[in-house]
């Protein structure tokens, strides 16, 4: 399957990130090449296989909901990219 | 004392019968990072200040001296998973592992190089420029964990951290001449590794010898209520396994793995060592693992598709690089953009396309159920054997360069190891020779989900015989 210019700036918008326009072509030509080789599982017959989202077998796992302290909130408030006071400075949300 | 030539346990027994001083020790290590780093590029960041022994701390491997992989996270240090987009970020916690390294005694000396957020198998893709081979430095050290597997072959540490995500510790092992540990999935918790795969990433070790990455397995593993997919399986009394005894062991060669693309070199070392093993009192029979022909792409998809999920939370809100823009998504793009390296935009922009609308079923579901297949075999074959011996890596290192213009060339150097981590088994490679041209080779063992006792015991045996990972390579 060819992945195109058009297909590889979608997929580029989608996950969120800028392309120039040559890294475009550059992009385009190689996810082509690894969705040709990836389409290779076709040649399989999987109707009536199960999917495995996991090497074991899938258990919900639970824990009671209980409100604990996290022991460094300094160190969290030191890692935002701007800050004001103990605040994280993010770009506008709502437009 | 010849610190170079004792393993990690060793070390750790003779600072126990104060034989040596643990600030011998550790200057020793220091000293070898600061002289041959320049070189190598292994190490990203040497603390100024050891981490550890912890007071109370005990263990085997107590005072010994490792690297941790840039992707696992230290309290107070930084973690960049080779990554501009995470320059400059500290973690405000201890992974899982690292706590349990600490009440070990363990000493961190620093952090090693990688592949940026675990995508390669050359340690090329890293901010902070390649890794060299000990063993060849116009070569690849392999990767993701390259710069983990490299200082433990050139003597920087006697033991270092990696994860596996698809051969990711293995192969560099095999690249390196070194131990490399991948265990089940579930047996070492995830907690405070910067995720890759969910599904698929384990951190394991790389060692010297089998005996090391044993007692090191055994400090790392164990239930943890912080990771929701790890194992409430009780731990095995892995150093009970170090025993020379593989008579009656039954081994499966699997067909698939032995065919055209496999180095001549390679085939012959690994059929050495299946000759020894042979004398040694296993039996070796062909089995099939039918469709190990679709696990690469099938890792492909799925890898590409975890991925592109986990690295979503890189956008410059949080935490690290931000670009700044009046407008909300020109933040996201453009610190993205300028954050990750072609890599990992290429593997985001593989799994965002498999998972977009029109796709999805087309190839992250199928791949989903070729996952299942893959599993099945694995199943089927551990029904009558006890492990799968097979190559770990179809060619020896290449040259840095070599594969970098080609994604799936590249990708197609997993070939080996990839279905482990589809089927969440555990898996070693260790030394098993090297080519005329003195390169190292490695033989990949694997084993039932939660047997890493069994490959324990062949690794042992095997290094009762051999003294491949006893070299050195030469301190050019």
């Amino acid at each position: 399957m060819s992945i195109d210019r058009e297909a590889t700036e979608h997929i580029a918008r989608l996950a969120r990130i800028d392309l120039q326009s040559e890294e475009i072509d550059y992009y385009a030509f190689q996810l082509s090449k690894i969705v040709s080789y990836i389409a290779k599982i076709d040649e399989l017959d999987l109707k009536s296989v199960p999917a495995s989202f996991s090497p074991h077998t899938e258990t919900n796992v639970y824990r009671d909901d209980r409100v604990c302290e996290f022991d460094n909130r300094d160190g969290l408030i030191k890692i935002f990219p701007a800050s004001q006071e103990d605040f994280i400075k993010i770009p506008k949300v709502i437009e | 004392m010849d610190l170079l030539n004792l393993s990690a346990w060793q070390i750790s027994a003779k600072l126990k019968e104060k034989e040596l001083a643990l600030s011998e020790v550790v200057s020793f290590f220091r000293a070898r990072i600061e002289r041959l780093n320049p070189r190598l590029n292994a190490v990203v960041s040497l603390f100024d200040t050891p981490l550890g022994p912890e007071k109370g701390s005990d263990s085997n491997l107590w005072g010994v001296p490792l690297l941790i992989k840039d992707n696992i996270c230290i309290k107070d240090r930084q973690a960049t998973c080779a990554s501009k987009i995470l320059k400059g970020f500290t973690s405000p916690y201890d992974a899982t592992v690292i706590e349990r390294i600490k009440k070990a005694g363990l000493v961190i000396l620093g952090t090693a190089n990688m592949d940026e957020f675990a995508f390669g198998s050359s340690c090329e893709n890293s901010c902070y420029g390649p890794t060299r081979n000990p063993w060849d430095h116009g070569r690849v050290p392999g990767g993701s964990s390259g710069g983990s597997a490299a200082a433990v072959a050139a003597g920087l540490v006697p033991l270092a951290l990696g994860s596996d995500t698809g051969g990711s510790i293995r192969q560099p092992a095999s690249l390196c001449g070194v131990v490399g540990f991948k265990p089940t999935y579930g047996r070492v918790s995830r907690y405070g590794l910067v995720a890759f795969g969910s599904s698929l990433d384990q951190i394991g070790s790389l060692s010297r010898d089998i005996a090391d990455a044993a007692h090191l397995l055994k400090i790392l593993s164990g239930s943890d209520a912080r990771d929701s997919t790890s194992s409430q399986r009780p731990v095995d009394d892995l150093s009970a396994s170090l025993r020379d005894d593989v008579k009656g062991m039954k081994i499966g060669l699997p067909r698939q793995y032995f065919v055209r693309g496999l180095d001549e070199q390679v085939k012959a070392r690994v059929e050495e060592a299946i000759a020894l093993l042979k004398a040694k009192g296993a039996a070796f029979t062909e089995i099939d693992l039918p469709h190990t022909e679709y696990a690469v792409a099938t890792y492909y998809i799925l890898a590409s598709c975890e991925a592109s999920s986990n690295l979503s939370r890189f956008d410059g809100i949080k935490y690290g690089r931000r670009v700044s823009d009046k407008h909300l998504i020109s933040v996201y793009r453009k610190t993205r953009k300028e954050g990750f390296g072609n890599e990992a935009k290429r593997r985001i922009m593989l799994g965002t396309f498999s998972l977009s609308s029109g796709y999805y079923d087309a190839y992250y579901l199928k791949a989903l159920k070729v996952r299942t297949l893959i599993k099945k075999d694995f199943q089927e074959a551990f029904k009558k054997y006890d492990a799968i011996v097979t190559p770990t890596s179809p060619t020896p290192a290449f040259a840095i360069g070599e594969k970098a213009d080609d994604p799936l060339s590249m990708y197609l150097s997993d070939i080996y190891t990839i279905s482990c981590n589809l089927a969440g088994i555990p898996a070693v490679s260790i030394p098993c020779g090297f080519t005329k041209e003195g390169l190292p080779i490695g033989l990949q063992l694997i084993a039932d989900n939660f047997a890493e006792s069994r490959l324990i015991n062949i690794a042992y045996a095997y290094q009762s015989a051999t003294d491949w990972h006893k070299r050195f390579p030469k301190e050019l």
